[in-house]
């Protein structure tokens, strides 16, 4: 029982560990490679065009 | 070696009523796949219709063709131009609106020239020869690939030979066992227990195995549900399979470490006692003596042909799966797309294979044998049970304790 629990135990401490290792990794790697299509979510820091598609709101915008 | 039996594998009723209703249940579920392998329901052939949705004329081609044309030519025009300042947006317009704004997009975009320029891996997917191309309208070069042949042939084996003979393996082999435990019962210790125990496994020897089986048994579900998620998981809704996919995409890599470590300590501590010895040969010939009661069981050491058998499968299938699944997590960092394919085809054959041969592995170290279980629980196995599937490791401890004595 106990080695079940240490054995089984290390094993999810791993996981857990290379769980949050995997993740900052990844987003290190986007980060660090700049490359707007590894990560779509940075799409509209390239183009700030894309989140004002109401050409109305847009005419707003510019007599502001 | 001379045996008083008291224990036959037919005493253990129970097991034997257990073993004969898991069997009923494997058998509708191997045959249910067995339907599956000859159903002509292939997952493999994909469906492809060509032409204007709607069209049954026998010409959709020709207008299909006729239509993205001319989606192509007015896309590329509103690109170039964007929409008139004053004009009105047509309410279905929304898409374009995004993407053709009338602020023109900077030169050489990172965004539109990873569209437009095709890198090493992708250009070798659009290879002549190696390719079927058709036409279309979306401003990326991948969208005209239709099939690559190799892929479809790639495809096929797996989808159709990984998937189906994987779960034929794995449930046909449960099946087996299953049988085996029915008809034959549990291998008893014949003499009965001796109630004093002899010590097999020291604490880190079974902590390295629990650590190393528990990360097998999540690395086999979570593959599984990668697999196998469709056929398994879909009937009970797409939330739950995407939950469990997103869990298993997960779950899967981050128990590779601990399953590689295992197999890094359990190869340093074991590998000298499962070298392969004549003894082998001559308890492969007997099949273990697990066919009968007679107490003619045939000698091993510490580990036996079988126990062996299971070593190597752990140690060279584990490593093979290791670095299949490393390429996997880094795609195209050392293959190229050829290389990716066939180390994902290995990773999902040898992973089904596994899955079966553990299956048999659990299945005699837990209720098809005696007295088995306790060596990795709490590491002491009784006497009896140790003379009767190890004599020579037996006599050898016991001879060494005399030795010191």
């Amino acid at each position: 029982m106990g080695s079940f629990i240490i054995g089984a135990g290390t094993a999810i401490g791993l996981a857990i560990g290379t769980f949050f290792v995997l993740e900052f990794a990844t987003i290190s790697v986007i980060e660090k490679s700049y490359n707007p299509s590894l990560n779509l979510e940075g799409v509209h820091i390239q183009y700030p065009g894309v989140e004002r598609v109401n050409p109305a709101e847009r005419v707003a915008e510019d007599e502001e | 070696m001379k045996t008083e039996v008291r224990v036959r594998g037919k005493d253990f009723t129970g097991y034997r009523i257990v073993g004969a209703i898991a069997a009923l249940l494997l058998a509708l579920v191997f045959a249910w796949q067995l339907f599956e392998l000859f159903d002509d329901d292939n997952l493999t052939v994909p469906e492809v219709r060509w032409g204007a949705a709607g069209d049954d004329s026998g010409v959709a081609g020709v207008l299909a063709d006729d239509l993205i044309t001319a989606r192509s030519r007015l896309q590329d025009e509103r690109y170039r131009t964007g929409p008139a300042p004053d004009g009105e947006v047509p309410a279905n317009a929304l898409g374009n609106e995004i993407f053709l704004t009338d602020e023109p997009l900077p030169r050489d975009t990172t965004l539109t020239r990873s569209w437009a320029m095709l890198d090493e891996d992708t250009g070798q997917m659009l290879q002549e020869r190696q390719r079927v191309v058709g036409r279309s309208s979306l401003p990326y070069a991948n969208a005209e690939l239709f099939e690559r042949p190799f892929a479809r042939d790639w495809r096929l084996g797996l989808a159709d030979f990984a998937t189906h003979l994987g779960a034929i393996a794995i449930i046909g082999f449960s099946l087996l066992l299953a049988l085996i435990l029915a008809i034959r019962g549990r291998v008893p210790i014949l003499e009965g227990r001796a109630h004093r125990t002899v010590k097999r496994f020291n604490l880190f020897e079974r902590a390295t195995h629990w650590m190393t089986s528990f990360s097998f048994i999540m690395l086999a579900i979570t593959g599984v549900s990668i697999a196998y998620g469709d056929t398994l998981i879909r009937p009970f809704g797409d939330e739950l399979l995407g939950a469990t996919g997103w869990i298993s995409t997960w779950g899967h890599p981050i128990f590779a470490p601990p399953f590689a470590l295992g197999i890094v300590f359990m190869a340093v501590m074991w590998t000298m006692r499962n070298l392969p010895s004549r003894l082998d040969l001559h308890w492969l010939s007997k099949g273990g003596g697990f066919f009968s009661d007679d107490g003619h069981n045939p000698p091993a050491r510490k580990f036996n042909a079988g126990q062996k058998l299971i070593f190597w499968s752990a140690i060279l299938g584990g490593i093979t799966m290791v670095l299949s699944g490393l390429t996997l997590m880094f795609p195209y960092y050392w293959l190229d797309l050829e290389g990716m394919s066939w180390a994902m085809l290995i990773h999902a054959i040898l992973g089904v294979l596994l899955i079966a041969i553990f299956i048999g592995h659990i299945y005699i170290g837990t209720v098809g044998m005696q007295g088995a279980f306790w060596a990795m629980w709490g590491g002491n196995v009784d006497r009896n049970w140790a003379k009767e599937h190890h004599e020579l490791w037996l006599a050898e401890i016991e001879d060494g304790k005399q030795g010191k004595a």
